[in-house]
């Protein structure tokens, strides 16, 4: 897929992100009037989550992020007043009143139905017929128009499977064809060479980068920022809360509410919790296994010299024990590359898309 | 041990049956009966006397026997109920252990079902607090409802009255209306101008497309991939000015975006009555889908997306890939 550069080069100071949650009003255009901001884009195109990154000149990072989910309700005069004045997004298509965003997702476990989904296990889902005009809005919205023409956008995609049959030239043209209509500059990054630009800068851009995904895992092994192996495995957090629901008998986006209201693996406090943590478990160790396969049949895999850390990030990695849990199932795999460290990434859901970002600012 | 003697059979055996029938024929009104207890009474107390009577007579040591023999029977009947006692309270002691064991087994199920009673309880704090969340979403909609329905009712009765102001506006309007006459009259002239300068250009237009229709015709079947690919042919043959095959690339790089991003949502909708055939109509859908420019409505723009800003940015990791790099290309 990618090879982004071809570098050598000395250690720098880590750059650690903490995100300041507090909201702050966006204008129409994603950006505060006065702020002004570096030219380039960095935009996670994730399965459960879009996330777009802009720099300032003060060297500030301003995410905005988006549930890349949707619900379709009944239309009328009443419901559209009250949505816009609620402050919850929606769009009209075909005579249906569709509520996009976090929204969606808080009505579908009130009124206990499932969020429509435009992606699945990581490219656009080809059982959604309304999902391009969605998505195309969606980051219409996250992004709004470029601050010149031509303004370049790197976007994320998933890295070819290794236990799936497709492949996401389809899903790389969609987006690459929003984005430019939108009037940027379209370039694509794999989404763990993303996590690599983000997080490893510390160790020369060397290491293992895994973005844990609602749609799939996707693994990055860089050397000197170059890519010498990615790929993806096809499960990921919807693939828990599937399971889990069907387990316990609730819809899947209920599923994701209880994984999402802080569970820690390492202490579950019911069954619901115990679920989760059954299905987490054996998610890692399904990943892990493909990976450790995936490694000893490569002929392009590096030797490094040295021991190399493993960052994970990603929405799916933010569960509380996940890095003991991918610790513990780590020793007990005969791994093929020595590694030093197993840690999460310091801002685990933003890490793709500040990788992006790096990669578009660094070529103005 | 002696065998004892067995009373009843004795009698059974000594005795005749006769009927009450024979014993009235023989003139008895009356018997006397003896039941069985009693006659064991009257044998225990004639053996009692007897021996009363001998007992006198009884030697030294015939009395060391019967004394002798009394304290063996007495020391086998002894053992034999401290055996039974023993038996029994083993037994006890079993059932015990049993009860014992019944009872940490009732414990733990008191335990499991505690355990259980408090994650209930959580769960229904739980749904307490959703329904507390809810009732609070109705009663904000309500709420909010009533405002709407209030500015509703403001909106209109302004309505009405800038209507009836517009009104009056009118009516005087009119007292001077004769005055516009003349600009109405202009206005008309210029747009009958242009209307004509407009159907000449559509006149030429349609001149010029017959033409571009003519020439296609003379190409007999040839399709536009075929087109196509004769003129990437003729770009890669090298024919040409470099300008014009410049901009046949950009030309073709045109193309194939809007196919890219046509193709998929015009396919859909061509494809709906089972399929198309030809890959033109495919192509041609999916250009004429891409100029539709549909436009959607949608609150999106105005309602707020959540922004939050990194404490730390990318600078570091930025400033470090770039002097890579740089080195790398050096």
């Amino acid at each position: 897929m990618d090879t982004y550069g071809k570098v050598t080069g000395p250690d720098a100071p880590r750059e650690g992100v903490q995100v300041d949650t507090a909201d702050r009003p966006a204008t129409a255009a994603g950006q505060g009037a006065t702020t002004k901001f570096e030219l380039g884009r960095g935009l996670d195109v994730g399965t459960a989550n879009l996330a777009s990154a802009i720099q300032d000149a003060e060297g500030n990072v301003t995410i905005k992020l988006q549930r890349n989910a949707f619900i379709d309700i009944e239309m009328d005069d009443y419901t559209r007043n009250m949505l816009t004045r609620l402050n919850v997004q929606y769009v009209v298509l075909d005579n249906r009143m569709i509520v996009v965003g976090d929204a969606a997702f808080e009505l579908a476990n009130i009124f206990n139905r499932e969020t429509r989904r435009p992606m699945k296990a990581g490219v656009v889902s080809p059982g959604e017929k309304d999902a391009l005009p969605i998505e195309r809005m969606l980051l219409e919205n996250l992004l709004g128009k470029p601050q010149k023409e031509g303004e370049v956008c790197y976007f994320s995609v998933p890295a070819e499977p290794i236990d799936s049959d497709f492949n996401v030239i389809y899903h790389q043209g969609v987006f690459e064809g929003i984005l430019k209509k939108l009037g940027y500059h379209a370039k694509f990054l794999v989404e763990g060479h993303a996590v690599v630009f983000s997080e490893l800068a510390e160790d020369d851009f060397t290491g293992i980068g895994i973005s844990c995904g609602g749609g799939m895992f996707n693994v990055c092994v860089a050397y000197k920022s170059i890519p010498a192996l990615s790929f993806s495995t096809s499960r990921g957090g919807d693939w828990i809360d599937r399971n889990v629901a069907n387990v316990l008998g609730i819809k899947a986006s209920r599923a994701t509410a209880i994984k999402e209201r802080g569970v820690n693996l390492l202490s579950p406090r019911n069954r619901e919790e115990e679920a989760i943590e059954i299905y987490y478990r054996n998610l890692i160790q399904y990943a892990l296994e493909n990976i450790k396969s995936r490694f000893e049949s490569a002929d392009g895999m590096p030797s490094f010299p040295t021991a190399v850390d493993i960052v994970c990030a990603g929405g799916t990695s933010m569960i509380g024990g996940f890095v003991e849990v991918f610790q513990d199932v780590f020793e007990d795999i005969k791994f093929p590359i020595q590694v030093k460290n197993i840690r999460r990434a310091e801002d685990p859901l933003y890490s793709v898309a500040k990788g992006c970002l790096v990669a578009a600012l660094s070529e103005t | 041990m002696k065998e004892e003697i067995n009373i009843g059979q004795m009698i059974k055996s000594s005795t005749a049956d006769v009927s009450v029938a024979d014993l009235s024929r023989k003139g008895f009104t009356k018997v006397k009966v003896l039941n069985q207890d009693a006659i064991r009474r009257l044998i225990v107390e004639a053996v009692e006397r007897t021996l009363l009577a001998r007992s006198e007579e009884i030697s030294k040591r015939e009395r060391e026997k019967v004394i002798g023999e009394s304290k063996a029977t007495f020391e086998h009947l002894l053992r034999e109920k401290v055996g039974e006692e023993r038996e029994k309270v083993q037994r006890t002691q079993g059932e015990v252990e049993a009860h014992r064991q019944e009872i940490a087994a009732l414990k733990a199920e008191i335990e499991r079902l505690r355990v259980k009673a408090a994650s209930t309880e959580t769960d229904r704090v739980r749904l307490a607090a959703e329904n507390e969340s809810f009732r609070r979403l109705a009663e904000t909609t309500r709420s909010e409802t009533e405002r709407v329905r209030a500015e509703a009712a403001q909106r209109e009765r302004e309505a009405e009255e800038e209507s009836a102001r517009l009104k009056e506006d009118l009516e005087r309007e009119r007292g001077r209306g004769d005055r516009g006459e003349g600009d109405a009259a202009r206005y008309r002239r210029e747009l009958d101008e242009m209307r004509a300068r407009g159907e000449g250009e559509l006149a030429r237009l349609k001149r010029e497309l017959d033409e571009e229709r003519a020439k296609a015709a003379q190409q007999g079947s040839q399709t536009m991939a075929e087109l196509l690919r004769g003129l990437v042919a003729e770009m890669q043959a090298g024919r040409g000015t470099e300008a014009q095959l410049a901009e046949l690339g950009k030309s073709l790089e045109k193309l194939h975006e809007r196919l890219a991003r046509g193709i998929p949502a015009a396919g859909a909708a061509v494809s709906g009555g089972g399929g198309v055939d030809d890959p033109m109509a495919h192509i041609m859908a999916a250009l004429l889908k891409v100029d539709e420019g549909v436009a959607l409505e949608s609150n999106i723009t105005k309602v707020t997306v959540k922004e939050s800003t990194a404490k730390k940015g990318v600078s570091g990791s930025l400033e470090k890939l770039k002097a890579m790099q740089k080195r790398g290309g050096s």
